[in-house]
């Protein structure tokens, strides 16, 4: 038998050519595939199952979580420590393995939900350590930063261009809202000066987002970096 | 009482293997024996038996020190296993350290697939001639001689067949190691690992002929259509002259004959032959002419000496002795996943015209050479010629056989009568 495309000959296995896959004719029928060089059935494959891995992470979460309670309850006779580990592994549960377990988890969704999760995280600690720093500091910078990150995620998920502006504008107010970092600090710990530092950040992810923007606006400096940084 | 269990150092070019490996891939390669009948697999235990005693550097596993792997002889020998449906599946480091060698019986073939660290090409063929021997003598009581290889199954190893033959023979000076990078092959990769293997079968005269009429020799002639099959591919895949690599060929050297080693672990170099094809386009006849040069440029005791001195010199290094093991496997690792591969587009073993005694040859019918793709490259090339025919197997962990279509039509267009032969599953 030879290949009608390739013209090499074919073993009497192949009724097919393995090398332009071009089929074997025979009187008008596809030839038959006799017994080749190996056995045919292949050993089944198996592929590693993300759920049930998912699963057991949620398991020894769910028992750590469940060891530390009744540790404490039966040393100390309430929750004290373990409230903290308990919450902590809330945190890390809910930031890497939640959207996992979700085929296509969609970020806008979820970097909103890790914050509110973290702010929550930060209100159970300042109670529970009688701070009185959550309302007036916590909140608002996890907010700020919700705000600053989440508009970036949709951006970049949506938009699907002007990533330079994007994460320029993104630069410019993260500097920004160090002054707002500032001050919340400033009212809650009872610092005697409030313009002291947030102007070194401020300049520093101004004069980077500027870059970024001005990059994005002259094509000839945006080519002539790619030429000298690509990978 | 327990019998204390012979050990040894890896070889200097077996170290980079146990480095190099990968969760889903490590360095092994295929020799295989059809023989006329059906293998009869409880002789065929009693022959493995008897023959892993005699070659106490390959029926043996892999294990950790402190400071270096080294292998140690088995308790047991090795059971013989059973087919899979593709050649060389994958052999997971956890099975490493349990045997780093198999044995497989299929129909009429008895297959043995080694772990690189222990032997290369040459030291297999020796273990698998003797093996056969031993089973054809058990099974048939054949009065099969101890010449051409098969090694007798009776005697003790000698110290020489053990010995490390790099460190005996390294030269004065090191050569250096600069390399370009040369052109990847690339594809889609199948999702299980499946090794696709097609096979050329040339009566050996008949290419022979051609590669005598061109005056070079079999090596060369195979490498350098290789190298105009890799060409044509780049300059379709890369039609920009100046963006285009080099297209070189990884060849083993065998330097046993060269340094007058009798050594059954690793004693092989490579030469890397290939052409500028930004310079402009070559002609086969120019390529088989610039890939004869290089070979005789580079294949000369000296030059291999002064390769050998620039890799064992690095393992004399105090330093690196007593740096712990998972730092230099670290850095090897590093070293290796960065240049390793990129080097070279195929590599071209051929391990000859395979001597034997008659009356071994009457019963065998066919012997097979596969190597193992590499982790990142798709294909590589095992090359030998048995009987009246020359095998070609080339393996891929890639689904589209762009290379091997090139090249044995490429044999084709030149006048050769080639039969194909695959283990292409049905998609």
């Amino acid at each position: 038998m030879y290949c009608v495309k390739c013209g090499v000959e074919l073993a009497e296995s192949e009724n097919i050519c393995p090398l332009c896959e071009t089929p074997v004719y025979y009187n008008g029928v596809l030839a038959e595939k006799t017994e080749g060089l190996f056995p045919t059935e292949e050993p089944e494959f198996k592929a590693v199952n993300k759920k049930g891995i998912l699963f057991l992470f949620s398991v020894a979460y769910a028992v750590a979580a469940i060891v530390s309670v009744l540790c404490d309850l039966k040393v100390t006779g309430t929750v004290s420590w373990s409230g903290y580990v308990v919450t902590s592994l809330i945190l890390m549960y809910v930031l890497p393995i939640l959207p996992s377990w979700l085929k296509n988890p969609n970020p806008v969704v979820f970097v909103p939900v890790d914050f509110a999760v973290i702010a929550l995280f930060l209100c159970y600690i300042n109670y529970a350590v009688g701070g009185n720093w959550f309302l007036t500091f916590a909140l608002p910078v996890v907010g700020i930063s919700c705000i600053i990150v989440t508009t970036v995620v949709t951006l970049v998920k949506y938009v699907r261009k002007g990533y330079l502006y994007i994460f320029g504008g993104a630069l410019i107010a993260s500097g920004l809202s160090t002054i707002l970092v500032e001050f919340f600090s400033y009212i809650t710990f009872d610092l005697n000066t409030w313009f002291a530092w947030w102007i070194y950040p401020a300049v520093v992810g101004f004069l980077f987002g500027m870059a970024l923007i001005v990059i994005a606006i002259c094509k000839p400096l945006r080519v002539s970096l790619k030429k000298k940084l690509f990978i | 009482m327990n019998r204390q269990l012979r050990w040894m150092r890896l070889d200097n070019a077996a170290k980079i293997y146990p480095a190099a490996k990968r969760r889903n891939w490590s360095n092994i390669f295929r020799l295989s024996a059809t023989l006329t009948e059906e293998v009869d697999r409880e002789v065929l235990q009693r022959a493995l038996n008897k023959t892993a005693r005699r070659f106490p550097s390959m029926v043996v596993r892999i294990r950790r020190g402190m400071f270096w792997y080294y292998i140690e002889e088995l308790k047991e020998p090795p059971v013989v296993q059973d087919e899979k449906s593709h050649p060389l599946s994958r052999m997971p480091f956890d099975d490493i350290r349990k045997c780093a060698i198999r044995v497989i019986c299929y129909k009429n073939r008895i297959a043995c697939e080694f772990f690189h660290a222990i032997t290369d090409g040459n030291g297999g063929l020796i273990f698998l001639k003797s093996l056969t021997a031993e089973y054809l003598r058990l099974k048939y009581g054949e009065n099969i001689p101890c010449t051409d290889g098969v090694f007798d199954v009776e005697e003790d190893p000698d110290p020489a067949e053990l010995e490390d033959s790099f460190f005996k023979n390294d030269g004065p000076v090191k050569a250096p190691r600069k390399d370009d990078d040369a052109f990847q092959l690339e594809g889609v990769k199948e999702f299980d690992g499946y090794n696709n293997l097609i096979t050329g079968l040339i009566k050996t005269d008949e290419i022979l002929k051609l590669a005598k009429k061109h005056g070079v020799t079999l090596t060369t002639f195979i490498a350098s259509v290789m190298i105009a099959s890799l060409i044509n591919i780049q300059n379709r895949q890369v039609p920009n002259k100046r963006r285009q690599k080099r297209v070189k060929v990884l060849i083993p050297i065998n330097l046993r004959k060269m340094f007058d080693s009798k050594t059954v672990r690793n004693f092989v170099l490579y030469i890397t032959p290939g052409i500028d094809t930004r310079l402009g386009e070559y002609s086969f006849e120019e390529i088989l002419k610039s890939v004869h040069h290089q070979m005789g440029l580079g294949i000369t005791k000296q030059n291999m000496a002064a390769k050998i001195a620039k890799n064992v010199g690095i393992e004399k290094v105090f330093i690196v002795k007593i740096m712990p093991l998972f730092i230099k496997n670290f850095v090897i690792k590093t070293v290796y996943n960065l240049n390793g591969e990129r080097k070279s587009c195929i590599t071209i073993s051929n391990l000859g015209n395979v001597s034997a005694p008659d009356e071994w040859r009457k019963y065998v019918s066919r012997l097979d050479f596969v190597l193992g793709a590499p982790s990142e490259n798709p294909n590589n090339c095992g090359v030998l010629s048995y009987g009246e025919n020359l095998y070609i197997n080339i393996t891929r962990t890639i689904k589209d056989a762009e290379l091997e279509r090139e090249f044995f039509c490429y044999l084709r267009k030149l006048g050769l009568n080639v039969k194909i032969e695959s283990n292409r599953r049905d998609r």
